[in-house]
């Protein structure tokens, strides 16, 4: 599961509404696969993810120090795409756990796939 | 609002691009001749050869006949016959700005005889090759991941068409199965997420079979974002998650059976340590209510003008009443397939208008709901059914034998 994709998800328990995201990556296997750059993508991309979620996951994995504040425009901006793409795009959480910071439910990765299934006691 | 394209009518429209500068269609056959006057008699087509032909652009003219063999002579004396029109540019064969075809068509019952009947020309402007050869790349034969339900190649170009995939967008599908309906996204350059309810179908603990793979054969890999383990009826994305393009073929409960994870109440919680393993109880899904959700989803996680394209069955004539409605979203197309009996299913293009309120949600034909509860092969539901309207009249009758109460 790519970081891109954990910063989409948010915790789906019923009644769980608050301080539902985003879910704490507790990954036992953290990979770091290569993926082509590009500019583009990651600037349309920008405007889909919560800025501030990636930022604490990807210091919490200890990718990369993200800035705190986006720039208004990304021209120009090759050294923060790339480390943005670092971050979205190739760092790939193998195995482990996501938590909810709420009611602490969690969803496992298994194989680098992401089982938010919930069980019955809990839709 | 259109009813009942059919699948080949849409790919006909697709697979020729031109512009008709004469049509023949429009002639009678018995009387219609192969003259100057035939080729260009439209104003409209008269035109839009002179535009297309201004100012001096090179241009070619290729002849061809449907139904009969033309021999080189027989072609140069169609082309002959053009002289009429004028032609400012030079003539290039090779590499023409401006090509156009003239299509002689005869009857086809009469293969390639010398004396079949003559019905009629077309002269037209080359726009652009069609994408046919893709069908070919993308087939379903020679694609290593497939499953019972996977996607004919064809209808998902369709769909990736209907839905305007562009090179960027970000598309989901809640039931992508084997991914027979991304493929074609990201030929086009989109990025793909892929949901599904069923882990096997996803995982990627055996690495020739699985979703993956089919991007892995096409080289696409870098296009997929991710499959993900979801249930359509449990949206687990956060509100303000947009997709650019949503695609599905949720199950009809006819080939794979419709499933969504059981509500029980009271039921024992799992131990941490078993919960890797366990697989929650599904139960079946109504079709009515799974289109709903799935319309519902779009209409929050699509961005406005973004499109929803996807497949419902009927078991009766496809009408344009069973489309599901959405305050949010408008309904582009409506197209059907006929399959086997009288069952149909179609393909539904919707588009977001607008974001939704709390209260706008997708409403679906109660006609609809009850042809396919009545047509659905479980018993079980068939009966939870009859129950259901039962107590609703057994409701109703109260409500009417005691009017006074709420005075």
């Amino acid at each position: 599961m790519r970081l891109l994709t954990h910063n989409l998800l948010q915790c789906h328990v019923k009644g769980c509404s608050t301080n539902n995201y985003p879910l704490r990556v507790e990954a036992t296997n953290v990979v770091h696969k290569e993926a082509d750059f590009n500019p583009e993508f990651i600037t349309h991309m920008l405007q889909k993810i919560e800025w501030n979620a990636l930022r604490t996951t990807a210091s919490a994995l200890g990718v990369a120090e993200l800035p705190e504040i986006l720039p208004l425009s990304m021209e120009g901006q090759e050294e923060l795409l790339k480390q943005i793409h670092l971050v979205l795009m190739e760092t790939h959480i193998m195995d482990g756990k996501l938590v909810c910071p709420g009611c602490s439910h969690e969803y496992l990765v298994t194989h680098g796939v992401g089982n938010m299934l919930l069980i019955e006691d809990e839709v | 609002m259109t009813l009942r394209h059919t699948q080949s009518s849409i790919c006909r429209r697709r697979r020729t691009p031109s512009a008709w500068l004469s049509d023949a269609r429009s002639c009678d056959p018995s009387t219609c001749t192969w003259d100057t006057a035939t080729v260009t008699s439209s104003s409209e087509g008269r035109v839009l050869l002179e535009t297309a032909l201004a100012p001096a652009r090179s241009f070619s003219c290729t002849v061809a006949a449907c139904y009969r063999r033309l021999s080189l002579q027989d072609k140069e004396e169609r082309r002959r016959r053009l002289d009429y029109i004028d032609f400012p540019g030079p003539i290039d064969m090779k590499n023409p700005e401006v090509a156009l075809h003239l299509l002689e068509l005869y009857d086809g019952t009469v293969l390639h005889s010398t004396d079949a009947p003559f019905y009629g020309v077309f002269f037209a402007l080359w726009l652009r090759d069609g994408v046919r050869s893709l069908v070919t790349h993308y087939s379903l034969k020679t694609r290593t991941y497939i499953n019972t339900t996977s996607m004919n190649e064809t209808l998902a170009f369709l769909m990736a068409h209907q839905a305007l995939i562009k090179p960027g967008s970000v598309v989901f599908d809640p039931f992508a199965g084997s991914c027979g309906m991304l493929v074609p996204c990201a030929h086009y350059g989109a990025f793909i997420v892929g949901g599904d309810i069923d882990p096997r179908m996803m995982s990627a603990k055996d690495p020739t079979h699985n979703a993956r793979m089919s991007f892995v054969q096409y080289k696409l890999e870098s296009q997929l974002l991710d499959v993900v383990v979801t249930d359509n009826s449990h949206s687990t994305f956060r509100g303000n998650v947009k997709f650019d393009a949503i695609l599905s073929d949720p199950p009809y409960g006819i080939r794979e059976a419709a499933k969504k994870i059981a509500q029980v109440p009271n039921a024992k919680p799992i131990p941490l340590e078993k919960r890797a393993a366990h697989i929650p109880r599904k139960i079946q899904y109504a079709q009515d209510l799974l289109i709903c959700d799935l319309v519902d989803f779009a209409a929050t996680h699509l961005v406005v003008g973004g499109r929803l394209v996807f497949w419902m069955p009927t078991h009766d004539e496809p009408l344009d009443e069973y489309v599901p409605i959405h305050p949010a979203m408008r309904l582009i197309s409506n197209s059907s397939q006929p399959m086997a009996g009288r069952r149909h299913r179609i393909m539904v293009t919707l588009q977001k208008l607008h974001d939704p309120t709390p209260t706008e949600r997708a409403t679906i034909s109660e006609k609809y709901a009850q042809i396919m509860f009545e047509n659905s092969r479980s018993t079980q539901s068939k009966i939870k059914y009859q129950a259901e309207l039962a107590e609703q009249a057994e409701q109703e009758r109260i409500a009417a034998t005691s009017p006074g109460d709420n005075a």
